[in-house]
């Protein structure tokens, strides 16, 4: 139906055409009428095309639409009925429909009109509101979600605080009781050393309860000999009480003697008066004799004047008689010269006939004298023609000698005999016979043919011994050999063996110096430990070897026995006191301060007996004794004992222990380790120097070894070695040039110097070595000996003799036994070093060595430093404001009191008198303060007093003693001086 | 009240040159009257001098051992009259030994050394402000 375009109609119809809403007038049937601009838009069909189509066709649900439809018409209104507008480009549109009939003027319904609402907005509003509702309630539900969050973080945060709390307060629970773990550290440390401390006692007080027992047995039998001894003394009261009656009885013989005495003193007395009488008549008696004496004098003279006349006569008689007894004693003195030869002389006259002969003929033929006499010479001998021939010949020429001939003998015996005849005359030369010597050759015959068999002997011996002397020659050429052999064998062993233990030691060293942990520093310990060990170990074997072969040397140098002594026992205190042994030494005073000697080799005997000491003993004490046995001129000889309360050596076995690689048992080594050298090493270091020694041992009591040894006394001062290794700031900048072929070494060497603080640069042989001496300045050199190219010793001799330097030149040498240190010193090295180097050592030899130029510098300042004085009186002076008179007194009461102090102190010492000494010195410290002595000797006089308080022996004490004698002393003097010249310029006012 | 008189000073030590030199720095420090005795039976006989302060040497029977050491002297001392502050000197530094002086009542106790008389100084300017203090205490008391 079209609108009618009235007024009013075209009002509507423009509003109809304005509404936004699309608006569709249908018909019954359901096909649209009208629409406005908005339909057109909503469905994108055009009015005309829209006009008489169903209205449902441009809905997506079409039957919903026409329901729609239906609806309208049959309730006359609808309203917000949701359908969706379909475009025809395809876009949808949500709308709300109302709906409602519209009639005409006689009501009946014409048609519906239909208003639809865009609602996509609204229903995405719609949809909006919904989500937003849900977000709301979700919203809420978070919101509900988060307060309880909210309270369980605080929940949390209040537990949190809780759990801190707790925290905090075990933490402090945990320090409680860490705390107290320390203390019940603490407690049980202190309950050891108190249960040591008990366990003491308890030793202490068993030993005094058996003193106790032992003591109460010798006052039990003390008391038995007392009651003995008062048994013994009532018997003698006894006795003397009768001998006193004895007296008794005797005292009234005796007056009864006395009486006697006195009678007969009276008869004597009488008897004395006629004496006298008689002494005169005597007297006069005696000069009547003399008288008489006279006259017989003279009659005597008389006589002896008669008797010398017979003498005179009678003397002539005996002459006469002796001259012819002379004469036939010369005969007969011939005879018995004839009879007492031992070779048989027989006279045989002209015919042949023996005239006379001796003893030894008729011994020689067995026949008596007078059958002899008379009898033919010749008829004695084995060949009696000879015999006759002898005899002629001696007529004939007068004489003859040595003529062999053999004697029989009646029984048979045969005489080798030499015969020498000579003819005899009268004073007129006649011939009376010839006198004939047979001299007996067996003997001699028998010596000649011994001599003969003698020389073929000898002949024969000198062949063997021949042979002999060659064999020995070669023998001596082999053994030669074989110890040059062994010698080069060792010197190679010796550097082989060092030059790795000189590594692993060094480099172990320096890295315990660097940051480690504690178990790598625990680990490094074991090493070093165990590389000392094989160190002394290869030291041992190759000192025995030395002193095998003989080429051990011993030097003579001066030093102080009594520090070397200390210093040595020193180093063995720490393993003593972990043994819970006791040292005691014992040094005589009387031993000279300095001696000449190897102070080292003593060290090594030392050490090694006292370390067999503490090796074998497990309780008790080590005593070491040094004792003067005696002294000379020249020399000491010095007893050294080292005794223990050890394990002991059984009798039998004190043989064996001072061989090679030898213990008491085999055992010995398993339960108390050691090689069997040690003892071995000190025999032969002792009696290698001439000295003695020996061993007592009683098993489970323990063992005293001791030995003997002469040292030369000297008038030269001993060098004191420093302990201390103290970096000396003035030598700071030192060239070294390391002069050494095997890399190891040179860094080992590099490490120690750069420690010092000194440059150093390396050569790896004597080639090089020269080569960087000519291009640069070096203050010292350290030169190994074996390098290939140029050893040490072509090297030295070429910078001495050629460069003609004077640099100090030390050799490191792995090797001391064959090598020789003298050949060092010729070739002009000054001293020498062992490998494996020992810091302390190579460092003094480095400063000692480098400071030598400026020592002469050094010892004109030490000359003039010790005339400075030793007292200081600037605090006298201050304190007492310099007043002459109050300064005066001070030094007066010194000078007064201080020397009786001083005697005093020497006296102590040398009594032992503790307590004395600790009280003198005493009183002497405070006057060194006050007198401005120097601190030094302050601490001195502590020490001693410390050491009289704890009542040791040290070794040093007598020679600080001393020494604070020299200061007193000298303080006395220079107080003296300056007393005087105070009191002089005092006077002077 | 004590202030205008003299304060009178004991010194006993058995090391003459010590004491002297003692003596001199008293002298020289402040107007004492000192009395010096080199044996503890010597100032023990003279206590009734009524000093005001006496300083004691510890070590007094170094030499001569029959005389009294100073442990002993200082009982006597404070056995005769308790309120004299008594100050103990030693060259020792030891702990045992200076505890044991001040268990025998010792006021005080000065190791001998450079600085010496100045703690000897002070240690008796307390003692003496301790007087004082006493002395006003009780005068207050019995005033109450």
């Amino acid at each position: 139906m079209e609108r009618t375009k009235s007024h009013h109609s075209q009002y509507a119809s423009s509003l109809i055409e304005a509404s936004l809403d699309p608006l569709i007038a249908i018909s019954t049937d359901g096909k649209i009428t009208d629409v406005n601009q908005a339909k057109v838009d909503v469905t994108g069909v055009e009015r005309i095309e829209l006009l008489g189509t169903n209205f449902y066709d441009y809905f997506t649900e079409p039957e919903k639409a026409s329901e729609v439809c239906k609806k309208v018409f049959a309730s006359g209104f609808i309203s917000d009925l949701p359908l969706t507008f379909r475009n025809i480009d395809g876009k949808l549109t949500d709308v709300l429909f109302n709906g409602s009939v519209y009639r005409d003027k006689k009501g009946k319904v014409v048609g519906a009109v239909v208003v639809a609402r865009d609602v996509s907005k609204q229903k995405w509003v719609t949809e909006l509101q919904i989500a937003n509702k849900e977000l709301a309630f979700q919203n809420d539900e978070k919101e509900k979600r988060a307060a309880e969050l909210v309270i369980a973080n605080k929940e949390l945060a209040f537990q949190n605080e809780v759990k801190g709390r707790r925290a905090a307060e075990l933490i402090l629970a945990n320090q409680e009781l860490a705390f107290q773990n320390d203390e019940k550290e603490k407690r049980a440390a202190e309950l050891v050393i108190a249960n040591k401390e008990l366990a003491f006692q308890n030793d202490e007080k068993e030993k005094r309860a058996a003193e106790l027992v032992i003591a109460n047995k010798e006052l039990a039998f003390q008391n038995e000999v007392k009651e003995r001894s008062a048994a013994e003394l009532i018997v003698a009261n006894k006795e003397l009480v009768f001998q006193n009656k004895e007296k008794g009885k005797r005292a009234a013989e005796l007056v009864i003697a006395d009486k006697e005495l006195a009678f007969q003193n009276e008869v004597k007395e009488k008897r004395a008066a006629e004496l006298i009488v008689a002494n005169k008549e005597l007297v006069f008696q005696n000069q009547e004799k003399e008288k008489r004496s006279a006259e017989l004098v003279i009659v005597d003279k008389e006589l002896k004047f008669q008797t010398k006349e017979k003498e005179k006569q009678e003397i002539a008689n005996v002459e006469l008689e002796a001259i012819s007894k002379s004469l036939k004693l010369a005969s007969q003195y011939s005879l018995s010269l004839l009879e007492a030869s031992l070779d048989p002389l027989v006279t045989i006259n002209t015919e042949g006939k023996i005239t006379d002969l001796n003893e030894a003929t008729v011994k020689i033929t067995g026949i008596s004298r007078e059958n002899l006499k008379g009898s033919n010479f010749f008829d004695y001998f084995t060949e009696p023609q000879k015999a006759r021939e002898v005899y002629q010949m001696v007529f004939a020429k007068g004489s003859l000698k040595d003529s062999p001939l053999t004697l029989r003998h009646k029984d048979g015996t045969l005489t080798e005999v030499l015969f020498n005849g000579s003819v005899y005359k009268d004073d007129q030369g006649n011939v009376l016979g010839v006198v004939v010597v047979a001299r007996d050759i067996t003997d001699q015959k028998r010596i000649a043919t011994e001599l003969t068999e003698a020389i073929v002997f000898a002949e024969l011996a000198v062949a063997i011994a021949e042979e002999a002397k060659m064999k020995a020659e070669s023998a001596t050429l082999i053994a030669e050999t074989a110890v040059k052999a062994k010698q080069q064998f060792l010197s190679n062993m010796s550097h082989e063996i060092r030059t790795p233990m000189n590594a692993i030691i060094g480099f172990t060293k320096v890295l315990l110096k660097t940051e480690t942990t504690t178990k790598q520093k625990e680990y490094l310990q074991a090493i070093k430990m165990s590389g000392d060990a094989l160190i002394v170990l290869i030291n041992d074997i190759l000192d025995l070897a030395k002193v095998d072969a003989g080429k051990m040397v011993f030097e003579q140098t001066p030093f102080k026995m009594a520090l070397s002594i200390a210093a040595m026992l020193h180093l063995f205190e720490p393993k003593i006191r972990e043994k819970n042994l006791e040292l005691i030494k014992e040094y005589d005073c009387k031993i000279p301060s300095v001696l000449l000697g190897d102070p080292v080799r003593l060290h090594q005997i030392i050490l090694n007996l006292v370390s067999n000491a503490v090796k074998f003993t497990n309780k008790g004490k080590i005593t070491v004794s040094i004792r003067l046995l005696q002294e000379d001129e020249k020399k000491a000889t010095i007893e050294f004992t080292v005794s223990d309360t050890g394990i002991g050596i059984s009798e039998s076995k004190i043989e064996r222990i001072f061989e090679n690689f030898q213990q008491a048992s085999s055992g010995t080594s398993r339960l108390y380790g050691g090689t069997g050298l040690g003892l071995a090493i000190v025999k032969q270091l002792v009696e290698a120097q001439d000295g003695t020694i020996s061993v007592k041992s009683t098993v489970d009591k323990g063992s005293t070894f001791g030995f003997v040894l002469d040292f030369l006394k000297t008038k030269a001062e001993a060098e004191v070695e420093t302990e201390n290794l103290e970096l000396d700031n003035d030598i700071r900048d030192v060239k070294v040039l390391v002069v050494e072929d095997i890399a190891l070494n040179q860094l080992l060497m590099r490490t120690l110097l750069d420690e010092f603080g000194f440059e150093c640069d390396i050569a790896s042989n004597g080639k090089i070595a020269i080569d960087k001496l000519r291009a640069n300045k070096f203050d010292i050199i350290l030169m190994d000996l074996q390098m290939p190219e140029m050893n040490g010793f072509e090297a030295t001799e070429y910078i001495r003799n050629t460069m003609h330097s004077t640099i100090p030149i030390i050799a490191l040498t792995a090797d001391v036994t064959t090598v020789d240190l003298a050949k060092c010193k010729s070739v002009g090295m000054n001293d020498y070093i062992a490998k494996p180097v020992d810091e302390k050592v190579l460092y003094h030899k480095i400063v000692s060595s480098v400071k030598k130029p400026s020592n002469t510098d050094n010892e004109v300042e030490i000359e003039t430093v010790k005339i400075i004085k030793y007292t200081d009186l600037n605090y006298l002076i201050t304190r007492t404001k310099s007043n002459p008179v109050l300064m005066m007194e001070m030094i007066s009461l010194y000078l007064e009191q201080t020397p009786p102090l001083i005697t005093i102190m020497k006296q102590s010492w040398k009594d032992k008198d503790w307590k004395a000494l600790y009280a003198s010195v005493h009183k002497i410290i405070p006057s060194f303060a006050i007198m401005g002595i120097s601190p030094n000797f302050e601490e001195m006089a502590r020490k001693i007093q410390e050491y009289a308080k704890n009542q040791q022996q040290s070794l040093g004490i007598f020679d600080m003693v001393l020494e604070i004698e020299n200061v007193c002393n000298h303080a006395c003097e220079e107080l003296e001086i300056a007393y005087s010249s105070i009191k002089n310029s005092h006077n002077d006012r | 009240m004590t202030d205008k008189k003299k304060i009178k000073l004991f010194l006993v030590d058995d090391d003459a040159m010590y004491l002297k030199l003692l003596e001199i720095e008293f002298l020289q420090h402040a107007d004492f009257e000192i009395e010096t005795y080199a044996t503890g039976e010597l100032c023990v006989a003279k206590l009734s001098n009524q000093p005001d302060v006496i300083i004691l040497d510890y070590y007094l029977d170094g030499v001569d051992k029959s005389a009294m050491n100073g442990i002993e002297t200082l009982d006597r001392i404070k056995k005769f009259n308790s309120d004299i502050p008594v100050i103990m000197l030693s060259s020792q530094d030891k702990i045992e030994v200076a505890v044991d002086c001040m268990l025998h009542k010792a006021s005080d106790y000065v190791v001998k050394s450079e600085t010496a008389f100045v703690r000897l100084q002070k240690t008796m300017g307390t003692i003496f402000r301790v007087k004082k203090m006493e002395k006003e205490l009780s005068w207050y008391m019995d005033r109450m």
